[in-house]
């Protein structure tokens, strides 16, 4: 397997905090890799230094063999990478449709300015409505694919917490990622809606061929769904290996996961 | 028509134009601007220089006082939007841009500094300044209503977000600062051709700031909310014109009372639509002949 993602020595400091230290790791094209570790050990940061919404102090992010460190967040969207948030962040005010056909804009820019602002006249189908019809259509397969297409007309601030999530899943996949960064995805779920979402993202990740990294503290949806595993502890690396090793690592046990994880497992 | 109501009304009508543009800047894309008069200043002395020194028609010059308005605009948003000031800081640069604009208007020649540019030619008359404004809105409509609004709209609800949909800011932003910019101008270039007279300081922040509150009393991510605001604002002072000075106290009164009542603005993120107004009379009518709910 090909490496996704390489991601080498990665820094990144806030002042005199170093939030994230020398990080090394790549991501299997193809796998789900889950980093796990305490709050504040860095996951989300290193998610940010990925996505550009940091710049690393130091390190190099590399995609599909090129070079992205740095680069803006929506130049970093456009080669392939989308993700969502650790606090959910939805345009509140647009419909659950308006969404992802926000995103769906990306690859498919249906019309351009001056058609939008001249050749919309009321009543008078043109390339605007014809555009705006289809973009609805393809929003609503992704919509489908996580389980809310009837709820395309909700307001998204009006969903319950668990469809938001899922409709910024939907949103990330509207972008047509081939990496897929989801950010505490179970979040707030109990252990029977953790296993449902674990469940769907193992079928969309078959469906739509995609590399999945995800920051998870639902240790049975990690363990079921990751291929591999990354552990961080204060911004270093703590371990890296299959679920079964990191189940069996002591550092991890002893830092995170608890002396008593593999007994209460069995 | 009597003369004084069609006056009113012009007023009302070019005040709603430059609000319509602020509306799509500060509603639907969420940067707040406390400069926006040094726009309609730019519109105002553009087409008053273009009419009066070089004999220029009026339309054409209205719209190149539009054009005018928003190369300036892009002059200051390219450097402000591009290093991603937080919205605050944003609203201070044009504050302070706002200022500039007012201080160079008195010292160029060209515009006869304070002195001003007097016995400009009445152009502005009540259907050209109406079709302007349906023009005008018809555009605004289109575009809050386009792939562009929608993008604006995602910048507003959470920039972050936007970004990792693939949403560039700065253009999102520029796009919409320039638009403003144009109304602005436009604006301007009627007011100039209302009154007849400009001068550097009829065009301060108070204006930018009266601009401003149209929009969030109005509503903020509505088109028709700002507008009907501007047109209430323009004719409020009309209408208080007896209470002589007091009615700038009940025009802070109503301010003050639709931020305690309505803190999302009279419309909220919602238009006026012809549907909803019909919709609204059937239901008024079913109570009074009171025949039920019309749903």
């Amino acid at each position: 397997m090909t490496a996704a993602m390489e991601i080498k020595n990665l820094s990144k400091n806030f002042g005199g905090i170093v939030a994230v230290e020398d990080l090394t790791f790549d991501i299997k094209k193809g796998e789900i890799m889950g980093i796990i570790g305490p709050n504040g050990a860095g996951k989300t940061t290193v998610f940010n230094l990925i996505t550009g919404v940091y710049k690393p102090t130091a390190g190099t992010v590399i995609f599909e063999g090129k070079d992205i460190t740095g680069q803006a967040p929506d130049a970093i969207v456009r080669k392939g990478i989308a993700r969502t948030f650790q606090n959910i962040r939805l345009f509140k005010h647009l419909s659950a449709l308006d969404n992802v056909i926000t995103a769906l804009d990306l690859n498919y820019p249906m019309y351009n300015l001056a058609e939008a602002i001249a050749l919309n006249l009321p009543f008078i189908p043109g390339k605007v409505k014809r555009g705006e019809k289809s973009l609805q259509e393809k929003a609503m397969f992704f919509l489908e694919m996580v389980g809310i297409g009837d709820k395309a007309n909700i307001r998204a601030d009006a969903l319950p917490y668990g469809l938001q999530r899922k409709l910024e899943i939907a949103r990330a996949l509207a972008l047509e990622p081939t990496l897929l960064l989801l950010d505490e995805p179970a979040a707030g779920m109990n252990p029977e809606e953790s296993m449902d979402l674990a469940r769907l993202i193992k079928q969309i990740q078959i469906k739509l061929n995609l590399t999945v990294f995800l920051i998870e503290h639902h240790m049975d949806l990690v363990m079921e769904l990751c291929d591999h595993l990354f552990v961080v502890n204060f911004g270093r690396e703590l371990a890296e290996g299959s679920p079964a090793e990191i189940q069996a690592n002591p550092a991890v046990l002893k830092a995170y996961l608890g002396e008593g994880y593999k007994h209460a497992q069995s | 028509m009597s003369y004084y109501v069609q006056g009113v009304l012009i007023m009302a009508m070019i005040n709603a134009i430059s609000v319509v543009g602020l509306s799509v800047f500060t509603g639907f894309t969420g940067l707040m601007s406390l400069g926006h008069a040094a726009f309609i200043a730019i519109g105002a002395y553009t087409a008053a220089i273009l009419t009066k020194l070089y004999g220029f028609p009026f339309v054409p010059s209205v719209v190149l006082a539009g054009i005018m308005a928003g190369m300036v605009s892009l002059v200051i948003g390219i450097p402000t939007l591009r290093a991603k000031l937080r919205s605050d800081y944003f609203t201070i640069a044009t504050l302070g841009f706002g200022e500039a604009m007012r201080v160079l208007l008195e010292n160029l020649p060209i515009t006869q500094g304070a002195r001003g540019l007097p016995g400009l030619t009445p152009y502005s008359t009540l259907p050209v300044v109406f079709i302007f404004f349906v023009l005008v809105t018809f555009v605004a409509k289109n575009f809050v209503f386009s792939r562009y609004g929608r993008m604006a709209i995602a910048v507003r609800e959470d920039f972050v977000a936007a970004e990792m949909a693939g949403i560039n800011l700065f253009n999102v932003r520029l796009r919409s600062l320039f638009f403003s910019a144009v109304c602005a101008g436009i604006g301007g270039a009627f007011q100039a051709h209302y009154i007849t007279y400009i001068q550097p300081n009829m065009f301060t922040n108070v204006q930018s700031t009266l601009l401003t509150a149209s929009v969030v009393a109005g509503g903020m991510g509505s088109l028709t909310g700002p507008i009907i605001a501007a047109l209430v604002f323009a004719a409020i002072p009309e209408v208080l014109r007896v209470a002589n000075m007091w009615r700038l106290v009940a025009y802070g009164g109503i301010l003050v009372a639709i931020m305690v009542f309505r803190p999302q603005g009279i419309f909220g993120y919602k238009e006026l639509t012809f549907k909803g107004i019909y919709r609204g009379y059937k239901h008024l009518a079913a109570k009074v002949t009171g025949q039920g709910g019309a749903k």
